[in-house]
C-alpha cells in the first residue's frame, strides 16, 4: 500500500500551523505521529492533499509538574507518558494506562493529542482522563479554551475542533490525597473491547466522591458522577449499591452497532469491569488514605 | 508534489537525497537503499515485521514517512549484524530454534535491541508484554520467548 500524493508543511509555531490549517480547510490535516492519519490515508479513508506537521511546534511538547497537577502537551507520545517521573509522582495509573496502549511502536510514535483528536471510540486515554476530571486545552480561532474530555468528543471520529483549531495539551489535576484511580480494560482485538476508569475518594472507609467513565462500547465516553448515589456508603452497603447502579448502567449504556462483540457480551463486560473498578477504588482509597493515588490498573 | 530534502544516518552511513513527501520509510529503505531485511507484512502497525529504530525508538516503517527521518539515525537489521548484541541474540535464537521462515525475525531482533538498551534484565512476563506487538506465524512464540529470556533475562548470559 502506498500513500496518495500530498504536500508536507512544517510550521514552527501554533499560530502558523493554525492559520495554515484554517486556510486549507478540508484539504488539510494536522499530522503528529501519523499512526492513525497515515493508516487512514493508506486505506483511502482520509484524502487530505496537505499535511501540516505539528511535531515542530515547541508549544505541544513536554510534560510539566505545576501546582495542582501535571501539564501534558498534545505532542507527547504514549511512551513519554509511560516513562514520565512527573506523571508517576502524581498519578501512577496514568503511566500504567499509557503502557498498555497498542504496542511499543505505536506508543513510541503516537501522541496523546492524536489519540484524542482522532476520537476513535476505543480510546483508553479519553476514558481515563474523563474519570480523573482532566481538562483539554484547545486553540480555537486564535484563542485558548478549555473543555472536558467527554465534551471534546462529539461522536465517533468527531470532535468539537474545526479546521484550523488545535489541541494544545491536557491538564491533569492531582487527585485528592484520599482518592484512588483504577483503570481496567479487556482486549481481544487490537483495541480495547471495553475500557473503564473510576476515581473514588473516601474518608474512614466511606465514599466522599466517585466518578466512573466507560469507553469503547458506545459512540463516545460515558462519564457518570456517582457522588450523590454513593456518598457516605462503605462496606456491604456500598457493594450492593454499586451492584444496582452498575447493573442499570450496563443495561442502558448506548452501544455502537457492528462491533465484533455481541451486545450481551459488551454489557456483561461493562458490568463486570465497572463493578471491579469501583470496588477496588474504594478498598484502595481506604487503605492508602493520605498517600497519593498510586493504585495501578490493568488488563482484565 | 514538492520534494523533501532528507539528510540522515542509516546504519551509521550518511544518506542525503530528495524524496517525495508521501514516500513511506519501508519503501525508502527497501527500494531506494536496497535494505531488504526490513519486511513488509500487515501494513497496519500490528505485526512488527517492518520494525526499524529511529533514534533508538522502534517504529513501524510501513506507517512512517521517510521524510520524518530527516536529521535522525536509523537502524535496520543490516546495521545490527556484526554487533556483540546480535551475536548474543542470534546464537540464542539458533539454540532455541526460534527461527523458522524468518520473516518476523528482523523485527523481533530490533525490538529485543530496544529492550536490551533499557539495561535491566527482563523477566519472562515483561518479555511477553513487550513482544505482544510482534507476530510470528511459525514458531508458536515459546521458542522466541525462551531465546530472548536466555539472551536478555536474569539468567547467566551466554
Ligand atoms: C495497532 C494500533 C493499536 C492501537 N491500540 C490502542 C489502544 O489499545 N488504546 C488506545 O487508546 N488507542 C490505541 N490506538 C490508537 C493510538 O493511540 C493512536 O494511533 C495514536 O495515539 C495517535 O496519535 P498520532 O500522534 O499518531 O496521531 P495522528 O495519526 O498524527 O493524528 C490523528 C488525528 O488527530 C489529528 N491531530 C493530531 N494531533 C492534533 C492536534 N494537536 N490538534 C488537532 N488535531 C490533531 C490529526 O489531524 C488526525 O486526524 C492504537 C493504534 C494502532 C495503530
Amino acid at each position: 500500500m502506498k500513500l496518495p500524493q500530498f504536500e508536507l508543511h512544517r510550521p514552527t509555531s501554533v499560530d502558523a500551523a493554525a492559520r495554515l490549517l484554517a486556510d486549507l480547510g478540508d484539504d488539510g490535516s494536522a499530522f503528529s505521529g501519523g499512526t492513525e492519519l497515515l493508516l487512514a490515508m493508506k486505506l483511502g479513508l482520509i484524502k487530505s492533499r496537505h499535511l501540516v506537521d505539528l511535531k515542530g511546534l515547541p508549544e505541544l511538547h513536554g510534560i510539566e509538574l505545576r501546582p495542582g497537577g501535571v501539564w501534558i502537551g498534545a505532542g507527547v507520545t504514549h511512551a513519554e507518558i509511560e516513562a514520565s517521573p512527573a506523571v508517576r509522582a502524581i498519578l501512577a495509573p496514568l503511566a500504567v494506562m499509557a503502557s498498555q496502549i497498542a504496542n511499543m511502536r505505536v506508543r513510541a510514535v503516537g501522541t496523546i493529542g492524536g489519540n484524542l483528536c482522532f476520537a476513535d471510540p476505543n480510546s483508553d486515554p479519553a476514558t481515563f482522563l474523563s474519570a480523573v476530571g482532566a481538562r483539554l486545552r484547545t486553540w480555537v480561532r486564535g484563542e485558548s479554551r478549555e473543555v472536558a474530555p467527554e465534551e471534546f468528543t462529539v461522536g465517533p471520529y468527531q470532535t468539537v475542533l474545526e479546521p484550523g483549531d488545535l489541541l494544545l495539551g491536557v491538564w491533569v489535576p492531582t487527585p485528592p490525597p484520599s482518592a484512588n484511580v483504577v483503570h481496567l480494560r479487556m482486549k481481544i482485538h487490537e483495541r480495547p473491547s471495553v475500557t473503564v476508569a473510576a476515581m473514588v475518594e473516601a474518608s474512614h472507609g466511606e465514599v466522599v466522591a466517585a466518578r466512573l467513565a466507560v469507553g469503547s462500547v458506545g459512540p463516545k465516553v460515558l462519564q457518570v458522577d456517582l457522588g450523590e448515589e454513593l456518598r457516605g456508603l462503605g462496606g456491604s452497603a456500598y457493594s450492593s449499591r454499586v451492584g444496582a447502579l452498575v447493573a442499570l448502567l450496563a443495561g442502558s449504556i448506548p452501544l455502537l452497532p457492528e462491533r465484533p462483540e455481541s451486545p450481551e457480551y459488551q454489557r456483561h463486560l461493562v458490568r463486570v469491569l465497572s463493578t471491579r473498578a469501583l470496588e477496588v477504588g474504594l478498598a484502595a482509597a481506604t487503605s492508602s488514605a493520605g498517600r497519593p493515588a498510586q493504585n495501578g490498573g490493568g488488563e482484565a | 508534489m514538492t520534494a523533501v530534502v532528507l539528510t540522515a544516518m542509516v546504519n551509521g552511513r550518511p544518506v542525503s537525497c530528495s524524496i517525495p513527501p508521501n514516500l513511506l520509510l519501508v519503501d525508502f529503505l527497501r527500494d531506494e537503499l536496497g535494505l531488504l531485511g526490513t519486511k513488509q507484512s500487515c501494513e497496519v502497525q500490528v505485526c512488527g515485521a517492518c520494525t526499524v529504530l529511529v533514534d533508538d525508538r522502534p517504529v513501524s516503517s510501513c506507517c512512517f514517512l521517510a521524510a520524518d527521518i530527516d536529521g535522525r539515525r536509523v537502524q535496520t537489521i543490516e546495521g545490527l549484524v556484526d554487533t556483540p548484541f546480535y551475536e548474543r541474540v542470534a546464537q540464542a535464537f539458533v539454540r532455541h530454534a526460534a527461527v523458522q521462515c524468518g520473516f518476523c525475525t528482523p523485527g523481533m531482533l530490533l525490538t529485543a535491541k530496544v529492550l536490551d538498551e533499557r539495561g535491566t534484565p527482563m523477566t519472562a512476563q515483561q518479555l511477553r508484554a513487550d513482544l505482544a506487538g510482534n507476530l510470528c506465524r511459525c514458531t508458536g512464540y515459546q521458542s522466541i520467548l525462551d531465546a530472548l529470556e536466555d539472551a536478555l533475562g536474569e539468567g547467566p548470559q551466554s
